[in-house]
């Protein structure tokens, strides 16, 4: 009877890593003009930089003028600092600006991701949900939207920032010296492709580690959910021994995740270094050729640091792409679990139920194959009390659960007045049923909010349903 | 302090990445040297053999530097990732220690996130504070040494620069530290929300509770999402201060510059000054970067400090209650209890009030009375989950408090009222704790014989090995109740107390379980505690429990002729249960 895993619980392939970026992108929905106007800030930034080096040259030229004893232009010089100081104040603001609103929007994604995941617990069936692991499911909620919420803006923000800083600097070596230029970006461009490899290879060990977090806090919960028998069983010694397991895989997957994010700013401060060797020796080899002349190499050089900066940021934030993007599969795999059937066009049957219950032929199992309810029919007239008895596990609570549509028959019907449960929204279903359930189930939070779940009941009203239980001596 | 949790091999692997670092700024410096040899080459018009030798010369040493550094990289993950998995466990190990009430004082939710979300913020934050803290200094030790010596102004200028940076950082980590504090508990009500959610999913449904229980987490949810928003309004200035500094600090050594030269009247003394400006203003500014590097670590340490401190106060932690050191009893199988009084801690009233009774091996112990009247609290007191308020509690004619934890729990079986199911097979859950080595399948089938559980447990596909779901979801509420059974059978201890565990059985399985017992368990003392007569009427001593207070304790036959209340109860079940 192994309990079939839900089809998510299997899930650990997609490295479509542009895909994953794609949709968190799409999510992050309104919010993404945020991500626009940093980006957009931050360009007018860098672009308001560029000009700081004139006014830059002209102190250091009005200076220059005031050594070897002659006219020193205080006034000139303090013109430059005035110009200079407000230009970086300029650049300053539009800078923190950017700083604020590129993260927001991966805060308020963050908190979109939460909501829905939460919502998606009332449209799951009954019998999915049960097979879940509360420990995992929760370690999505938090861990995973965690860390996409961390980064994910930033990161997306920083790829197309430098995706555009990338194509300005070649497009400028190119038109400086095109046979340098191709000379320079080739290490660049191989550097680029190992680290590819090296990414396609880090994500696996990602997923691996948001995973074992799962398993960590599955571990945790369902510890201290039973502590009152793991206690008083001694059962501690083979948690220990479970959690050691688990904690070691997580320290596995972890320390390989991290090394090989930690690789790839490297690999491309190597390739940086070899773009400038390579432009250091290919250059001087045409300087001595006479084909260009050496302030072209002092320019390449400069380029090709220009070129390799973003480079490095591409990387960077491609490399932490590779965790949000493990985490982001696995609050999407929960979003798109399946669903119950959309009830919408169902007509609307609010009016008085009078009560006519009826079983007929009604066929059940909760997992393929094991029927427990064999044709089971019954006819019960409005007002009428019916008790099931039965020995344990015989489906009493199934046939209370069916009633209450918490799941589908598998064959026959159940119909109230006549009309076949299937045909009215659950929300109905339930409206025309009370039920007590077997377990007890109580949230933190006033006694009134247990006993209203929020809707407005009189004093009164909840003072006659505590008299009716026995438990107004407690309350 | 996250120092204090490191341990030896760590601070070795610690030594050794700070010297491939060093190794790796050093030969990151040599390149360009390789390069000035070029070019003074090719000044002086001499062969490409020069050229060629310095390439080969910078290809090396940007390989050694690669090489360098990934060892680095590698030594780096690998302390912080030793060292949260070292919290993790050391977090297990404390709160195996713990009692409800220890728990209850974190809560499981807050357990939780501390031990993974919590512990990863530590572990991101030393990952990367450990690389910056060897190179940043490096950085700035070696910019200081080569502008060391020049004029005092600019110094101070790149002093009041470093204070400035250091201040606002100050500020901004002091305000948004409590934010932070925030965010982890709010984060600890996520995790509480999606248990809650999870768990009474039939309770929300019946009810169409849907939107009111959306409604909470909402709260939750946006409450974190302002928590954080606060935290990027407050941090903001960290993002720009240090390269706006880098700036303004240029200009302020500019501008001293020109102060200096137009002061000083003599000529040679200008080009000096002119020439220490520009390199001043150069090395200054390496200075401010090894602080920014610093800066980027310091805007991840608040998050990382409340979380530290947060699996701190769980390691450091005293435990409500003291272990005994004792493993052995006196007579076993006995259990007494002499004028114990209990109080909830924090509860208005006695649970408790003065009890005395006493029960020897192999016999029945039966405890009855209304909902509320402390039957529970007696179980409890005897597996010293809790420690009685005044009296003692013995068993096998020790105080409970004496023994240790373990050597205790060995002597009691305990069969809680709800039936706790773990994820895993029928044997796993029957034949579970410290004794599961030393039974077989022969004795967890007779356990559920026992338990009334072999039949339906026999027609499961796959027998013991059939997967049961996370708390039993496929098992009726009977069944759930006998599987528990069946483990407190297995266990095979003195003392086995059944909580109310037959609560979810009929008549018929009630009665053979507890013939069943009596034959199989002769010389077992069994603690049964229930709501109907029927279930306790063969008991050796039946205590009867009603506000904390022994009303009556005797035998069937005493207590109907004695205790009004048995009385009560038996006649309110009797006529229901001869019909």
């Amino acid at each position: 009877m192994s309990a079939p895993q839900p089809r998510w619980a299997k899930y650990d392939k997609s490295d479509d890593l542009l895909g994953t970026t794609l949709r968190i992108f799409r999510y992050i929905g309104k919010y993404r003009y945020r991500i626009y106007a940093g980006i957009a800030l931050s360009m007018i930034a860098s672009m308001a930089t560029l000009i700081a080096p004139q006014y830059h040259k002209t102190m250091t030229d009005l200076i220059s003028d005031g050594v070897g004893g002659g006219y020193m232009d205080m006034k000139g010089i303090l013109g430059c600092v005035a110009v200079l100081a407000a230009l970086y104040s300029v650049v300053a603001v539009l800078r923190s600006i950017s700083a604020i609103l590129i993260p927001s929007a991966s805060e308020h994604n963050g908190n979109m991701m939460r909501k829905d995941l939460n919502r998606k617990i009332s449209r799951i069936p009954l019998g999915f949900l049960d097979r879940l692991k509360i420990g995992d499911v929760m370690s999505r909620f938090t861990n995973d939207t965690d860390s996409i919420r961390r980064q994910s803006a930033d990161s997306i923000a920083n790829m197309l920032v430098a995706l555009t800083m990338i194509v300005g600097s070649l497009a400028m070596m190119l038109y400086t010296e095109w046979r340098l230029a191709i000379v320079a970006v080739i290490p660049a461009l191989c550097g680029f492709f190992v680290v590819m490899l090296i990414v396609r290879r880090s994500k696996k060990y990602f997923v691996r580690q948001a995973r074992d977090l799962g398993k960590i806090n599955t571990l945790i919960e369902e510890t201290y959910y039973g502590i009152d028998v793991v206690d008083a069983y001694n059962g501690k010694g083979k948690v220990r021994g479970e959690f050691v397991k688990v904690n070691d895989d997580l320290y596995s997957s972890a320390l390989k995740a991290r090394f090989l994010s930690s690789m790839m700013p490297q690999i491309m401060g190597f390739i940086s270094n070899i773009g400038y060797v390579v432009v250091c020796v290919a250059g001087s080899m045409m300087v001595l050729d006479g084909s260009i002349g050496y302030g072209v190499i002092v320019a390449f050089i400069i380029y090709v640091k220009e070129f390799g900066d973003p480079l490095e940021r591409l990387s960077n934030s491609i490399s932490s792409l590779q965790s949000i993007a493990a985490s982001a599969e696995r609050v999407f795999e929960f979003l798109d679990a399946p669903e119950m059937e959309d009830e919408s066009r169902k007509p609307d049957v609010s009016e008085a139920v009078r009560g006519k219950v009826e079983f007929r032929d009604v066929r059940f199992s909760y997992e393929p194959g094991k029927e427990v309810i064999h044709g089971f029919s019954l006819t019960v007239e409005p007002g009428q009390k019916v008790a099931i008895v039965g020995p344990t596990g015989s489906g009493k609570t199934t046939i209370a659960n069916l009633l209450m549509r918490f799941y589908e028959t598998d064959s026959g019907d159940i119909t109230v007045d006549g009309i076949s449960l299937r045909d009215i929204r659950r929300p109905q279903v339930h409206e025309m049923f009370c039920m007590v359930l077997q377990d007890t189930w109580l949230f933190n939070g006033s006694i009134r909010d247990n006993l209203t779940f929020g809707r407005d009941y009189s004093d009164d009203a909840l003072d006659a349903a505590c008299e009716a239980v026995g438990i107004c001596g407690f309350v | 302090m996250i120092v204090k949790y490191l341990g030896k091999k760590e601070w070795a692997l610690f030594v050794l990445s700070v010297l491939f670092i060093f190794a790796q700024v050093y030969l990151d410096l040599k390149i360009p040297e390789y390069m000035s040899d070029i070019t003074l080459a090719l000044e002086n018009g001499e062969s490409s053999n020069v050229i060629v030798r310095s390439g080969v010369g910078m290809v090396v040493c940007a390989l050694l530097s690669l090489v360098a550094s990934l060892s680095a990289g590698y030594l780096t993950a690998r302390i912080s990732t030793t060292l949260s998995r070292r919290l993790r466990l050391m977090m297990l190990d404390q709160v195996n220690g713990f009692s409800p009430e220890d728990v209850d004082h974190f809560t499981v939710a807050s357990l939780i996130t501390r031990s993974t979300n919590d512990i990863t913020q530590i572990q991101q934050f030393v990952g990367r504070a450990l690389q910056v803290i060897v190179k940043s200094p490096i950085m700035a030790a070696w910019a200081i040494l080569k502008i060391s010596g020049s004029s005092w102004e600019w110094t101070a200028a790149t002093a009041v620069g470093v204070i400035i940076l250091f201040g606002v950082m100050l500020v901004v980590i002091r305000l948004s530290m409590r934010h932070f504090r925030k965010i982890q508990e709010l984060t600890d009500s996520v995790n509480r929300e999606t248990r809650n959610g999870i768990n009474g999913v039939r309770v929300v449904r019946a009810y169409n509770a849907e939107e009111f229980q959306a409604q909470r987490f909402d709260w939750t949810s946006e409450e974190l999402l302002r928590s954080n928003l606060s935290v990027l309004r407050i941090m903001f200035p960290m993002y720009t201060i240090s390269s706006a500094m880098t700036n303004f600090l240029t200009l302020a050594i500019y501008w001293i510059g020109a102060a200096l030269i137009s002061a000083t009247g003599d000529v040679d003394e200008q080009m000096v000054l002119f020439s220490d400006m520009i390199v001043f203003s150069s090395y200054a500014i390496q200075v401010l970067r090894a602080f920014m590097l610093v800066s980027e670590i310091l805007r991840m340490y608040p998050r990382a400090s409340v979380s530290l401190n947060r699996v701190k106060e769980v390691i450091d932690h005293q435990p409500r209650m003291r272990e005994g050191s004792e493993e052995e009893g006196g007579p076993a199988g006995t259990v007494e209890f002499r004028n114990v009084s209990f109080r909830y801690p924090g509860a208005g009233g006695d649970a408790l009030k003065d009890v005395s009774f006493k029960v020897g091996k192999g016999q029945t112990l039966a405890i009855i009375g209304p909902t509320g009247s402390g039957k529970t609290t007696l179980a409890k007191l005897m597996l010293r989950i809790y420690d009685a308020g005044s009296g003692e509690v013995l068993v096998d004619g020790k105080e409970v408090g004496r023994y240790r934890r373990e050597a205790l729990t060995s002597r009691i079986s305990y069969v809680p009222q709800r039936s706790i199911i773990f994820t895993g097979t029928v044997r796993d859950n029957v034949n579970y704790g410290d004794t599961s080595d030393l039974r077989d399948d022969g004795d967890v089938w007779r356990a559920l014989e026992v338990a009334q559980a072999a039949d339906f447990v026999r027609v499961m596909p796959d027998g013991l090995d059939s997967q049961i779901s996370q708390q039993g979801k496929n098992l009726s509420g009977g069944q759930r109740q006998r599987i528990s059974i069946a483990r407190g059978v297995c266990r095979r201890s003195e003392i086995l107390i059944l909580d109310d565990s037959f609560s979810a059985l009929d008549f018929k399985t009630d009665k053979r379980l507890r013939s069943a017992l009596k034959k199989e368990l002769k010389d077992t003392t069994v603690v049964m505690i229930a709501q109907r007569i029927g279930t306790i009427m063969d008991a050796d001593v039946i205590v009867v429990l009603d506000e904390g207070k022994v009303v009556g304790i005797g035998t069937h036959k005493e207590l109907m002729r004695d205790c009004a209340l048995y009385r009560d109860i038996a006649i309110s079940q009797m006529t229901e249960g001869t019909i």
